[in-house]
């Protein structure tokens, strides 16, 4: 077990107290798998990306079991929390503009974790991390070492994150919407270039994305989340094919079908996602969902194992899958 | 990881309140002045020349038997009015100076932005030492001088926070809506840019009174029997072993005006934000 | 034979980017490179590109927000750049706008009930009492209370908000919408919504939408009629049904092939050899599968296939 995860809690400071906005995840992540973790704004899928890699934001509170290679991160200090990022966690963001130095060269950013984590001179750095942009398939990479992030495409840059992230073959990648904002050609390309060299390098990934497709196409399991907690978590396949919560199938009919009849109801999800942590106890999707009952506001929710590795937390759904 | 929660910070919080209750303090101390000083302010008496405090004269008198409490309400006087034309002046022809370049760009945005660099040119306080010395000193000679140099520093403000709200897609719907460049000028961008302004004129507030002394410490800026507190502490330079009061109450009183007006500043910045509003 | 809606000709934009050094020229960008269709009321216009197509200059050329370099848009057979500002002004009663950033596009210190009725500060024939009666029945066509004019914009979700740019391009009751990635900032729950009001809006209140996205499927759901734009130029128009169906230009395929489906995994086009960019000829031989010397020689002109479609490929599939 590279990484497992069990009953972490965040609490964040706001100016009326403690706000919980991750609440009772629990997941496992072996060497060379990749878990997608989807959700839309507020259901605390970043700030659980964030709680692995130690990157909350001041004075949030983490609590629950985080062990990463049989260390365990809530207790890890600072300082050896650093000697982690970037070599064997490496992490990519969403928007590689503002993650890059706009005022360091290319090179000299990818070269950066060999310098500080496997202790290499600069010039053995430089010339490896070149070979890491060829890896990551940039074209002419000895021109992109050499040129500032402003210089690049979002798609090169992207790239170029990547191959920072993977310069010391980190064991764990967490990728943080690492599409999102690139073209959806340039998308598919970055998303096959990451399922490749985790399969040559046996390497973890976990990817968390607002794209439900995204993530059921690219990684083996999948992680519903909503309201800062799980909903659903399974083999992707089974859960595309199949999905337990009325959440997640809430989810997967609303996107528009390329060639549906022009104008066809979408069937939307009435209302808006509340603020995660606004529901203690209870369901947090409870109003918004079709089959909400009384109990749902109030009882905590269960965890329903069902055959095929597969978790649903809903209280309408009975323990052989059917909807009650 | 800590557990710790850091205090979140209310709307302005202490800022505010502080530096509202001090300016408040200034603002009182000169409208008094107006109504009542307990002696006139100005008004000579030799007799009592240097005399310590007690419960005729409550902070003394001066060198020239002047109370020294009449001339420290009344110094506020001249403080707020230099403070407040000056900064007047600035505001009302920096920030018009400011739109313009914003919405203009080009040739004219380029013009106006070397002539505020041109005025930076000059060090401030020896330019308004000059500008006094030429054309006699005086307040409204001190106020002219001090307020020149306001207009550049709105200006350069207003373009910066004035660009950056043109950048913004409201600014680009209100133009599908067919609003002109005026209205939006009006309608969008200085309520968007107030905030940074307001914070602004507060600073330079301070520094107007501070300049104000100065230039009186000088004997270029009020003349007696004008009372002006910078006048005041060049006078106490030459009782500073007998009576050193005399230079820590004026002092004092611009200390905490420009104290006050800072963390006013500093307050109004927060409670201004519209995000914040509504919570508290 | 219906009168179009909006026609445009020939367009043309080019930005003029800041120059290298003193003496060197101003290198420019053709951002839109003679770009020309025809609205129908009734059928709503979509346009699909990647960032850097153009689309979005395209969309604010059309709203005359931009001044083109060259060619003419004709609303309801009145050419737009030749009006006097007065009446141009007028004009924009017709047309109105929603763009993509909700939380950019409406002013944070201004109250909803005044936002929306920005629009019809302009039109003269409007009293302040009519005004507060179109600003809520815009409110009401879009799902939103009465009580929802008196707050402020951070006091919303990005889906509500985005009602509110909605509710504010209604509230002169006009023909034409453009909408430049209007549910592209959104969570899909609530795209879905936003769709589903727009898809009510076409149905019920007539409203013809002129759709920029770069989302296939979010352009074939609202759209009639679809242009697939590249580097400045359609490469691809027709009926949406019959374009996504079977497309017929080279990165037409490419864009339906890449997008992530729910219904099958994407197909990534395996990265073309990089090439050289060949001024002259087509823009997207650098990365075409198919490019042959031809398309490096001379660009495609946008030609018609019939049954309303065209392309603008020498070897069309």
């Amino acid at each position: 077990m590279l990484l497992s995860v069990a009953d972490l809690a965040i609490d964040l400071p706001t100016p009326d107290g403690p706000r919980r906005v991750v609440h009772d995840v629990s997941f496992t992540l072996d060497g060379g798998d990749s878990l997608g973790v989807v959700g839309e704004s507020g259901s605390g899928k970043t700030m659980t990306a964030l709680a692995l890699m130690g990157l909350l934001p001041d004075g949030a509170a983490v609590s629950g079991a985080l062990r990463f290679e049989d260390l365990d991160l809530v207790e890890l200090d600072e300082a050896r929390m650093q000697k982690l990022r970037g070599d064997r966690i490496g992490m990519i963001f969403q928007e590689p503009m503002t993650a890059l130095n706009p005022l360091h060269r290319i090179g000299r950013q990818v070269a950066e974790p060999l310098i500080l984590h496997r202790g290499m001179s600069r010039a053995a750095a430089w010339a490896e991390a070149v070979k890491l942009l060829a890896r990551v398939r940039l074209r002419d990479p000895e021109r992109v070492a050499r040129a500032y992030p402003f210089a690049l495409s979002g798609g090169e840059r992207q790239r170029a994150m990547i191959a920072m992230a993977l310069s010391c073959s980190p064991r764990l990648l967490i990728a943080d919407e690492p599409t999102t904002a690139l073209d959806v050609t340039v998308q598919a390309q970055i998303l096959d270039l990451l399922a490749t060299l985790s399969a040559q390098s046996d390497m973890a990934t976990l990817l968390v994305s607002h794209d439900l497709a995204v993530v059921v196409r690219h990684c083996r399991r999948v992680l519903v989340m909503y309201g800062g907690t799980v909903m659903e978590s399974g083999p992707a396949e089974a859960v595309l094919r199949d999905a337990g919560h009325p959440y997640t199938r809430a989810l997967l009919e609303a996107r528009p079908r390329a060639g549906a009849p022009r104008g066809e109801r979408l069937s939307a999800i009435v209302g808006a996602a509340a603020p995660a942590g606004a529901a203690p106890r209870g369901c947090p999707f409870a109003g918004r969902c079709p089959l909400t009952i009384d109990a749902c506001r109030v009882t905590p929710l269960p965890t329903i194992e069902l055959a095929g590795d597969r978790r649903v937390r809903c209280l309408r759904v009975a323990p052989d899958g059917r909807l009650t | 990881m800590s557990a710790a929660f850091p205090r979140p910070r209310r709307r302005g919080g202490l800022s505010l309140r502080f530096g509202a209750a001090l300016v408040a303090l200034l603002v009182g101390a000169a409208a008094l002045s107006l109504v009542w000083t307990p002696f006139p302010p100005g008004a000579i008496d030799i007799a009592h020349k240097l005399a310590p405090p007690s419960a005729v004269h409550w902070l003394g008198a001066d060198s020239l038997g002047r109370d020294v409490a009449s001339e420290i309400l009344a110094g506020a006087r001249v403080s707020i009015l230099v403070g407040v034309i000056a900064v007047g002046v600035g505001l009302v022809f920096g920030v018009a100076l400011g739109l313009v370049a914003a919405a203009a760009k080009g040739v004219v945005e380029e013009a106006i932005m070397k002539l505020c660099d041109f005025t930076f040119a000059f060090p401030a306080l020896l330019s308004a030492i000059l500008f006094t010395a030429t054309y006699g000193p005086g307040v409204v000679n001190a106020i002219v001088a001090i307020g020149v140099y306001n207009v550049p520093i709105f200006a350069r403000l207003t373009r910066a926070t004035a660009n950056g709200a043109l950048a913004r897609e409201y600014v680009l719907a209100a133009r599908a809506a067919g609003r002109g460049p005026v209205a939006i000028a009006f309608d969008h961008v200085l309520p968007n840019i107030a905030p940074p302004l307001i914070v602004q004129a507060t600073i330079q507030f301070a520094v107007a009174i501070l300049a104000e002394a100065a230039l009186s410490y000088l004997g270029l800026g009020a003349q007696p029997p004008l009372a002006s507190w910078g006048r005041m502490l060049s006078d106490a330079q030459d009782w500073m072993y007998v009576a050193p009061r005399l230079a820590v109450y004026p002092g004092l009183a611009v200390a905490l005006s420009v104290l006050g007006l800072n963390l006013l500043g500093d307050g109004l910045r927060d409670a201004l934000d519209p995000k914040l509003r509504g919570r508290s | 034979m219906t009168a179009p809606l909006l026609e445009v000709v020939d367009l043309v934009k080019v930005y003029r980017l800041p120059r290298p050094g003193w003496l060197a020229p101003h290198p420019t960008r053709r951002a839109v490179d003679g770009v020309g269709l025809t609205i129908l009321p009734g059928r709503s216009f979509g346009v699909v590109g990647e960032s850097g197509s153009g689309k979005s200059t395209l969309a604010r050329a059309v709203m005359a927000l931009e001044t083109p370099t060259a060619g003419a848009v004709r609303l309801d057979g009145r050419s737009l750049f030749d009006l006097p500002p007065r009446e141009l002004r007028a004009a924009r009663a017709e047309m109105q706008m929603i763009f993509q950033d909700p939380y950019g596009s409406l002013d944070p210190r201004q109250r909803v009930g005044r936002i929306v009725a920005e629009p019809l500060i302009n039109l003269a024939h409007v009293t302040r009492v009519q005004r507060a009666a179109r600003v809520l029945e815009a409110l009401r066509a879009v799902g939103l209370a009465a009580a929802d004019a008196d707050k402020y914009p951070h006091e919303f979700s990005g889906g509500q908000r985005q009602r509110i740019a909605i509710a504010r391009a209604l509230v002169t009751r006009p023909k034409l919408v453009v909408a430049d990635e209007p549910v592209s900032a959104l969570d899909v729950s609530i795209q879905a919504q936003v769709l589903n009001l727009m898809s009510d809006l076409q149905r019920e209140a007539g409203v013809t939408f002129f759709l920029i996205s770069h989302d296939l499927a979010v352009v074939g759901h609202l759209c009639d009629d679809v242009a697939v734009m590249f580097h400045g130029r359609f490469v691809e128009t027709g009926p949406a049904a019959a374009l996504f169906k079977a497309p017929t230009h080279p990165y037409t395929r490419e864009l339906i092939d890449a997008a992530p489906k729910l219904e099958e995994a994407p197909i990534v086009a395996a990265e073309a050899a990089p090439r050289d960019e060949a001024p002259g000829g087509c823009a997207y031989a650098a990365r075409c599968r198919f490019a042959q010397p031809r398309c490096r020689e001379a660009a495609p002109e946008l030609s018609p296939l019939g049954d309303g479609c065209s392309v603008a490929c020498h070897f069309p599939l």
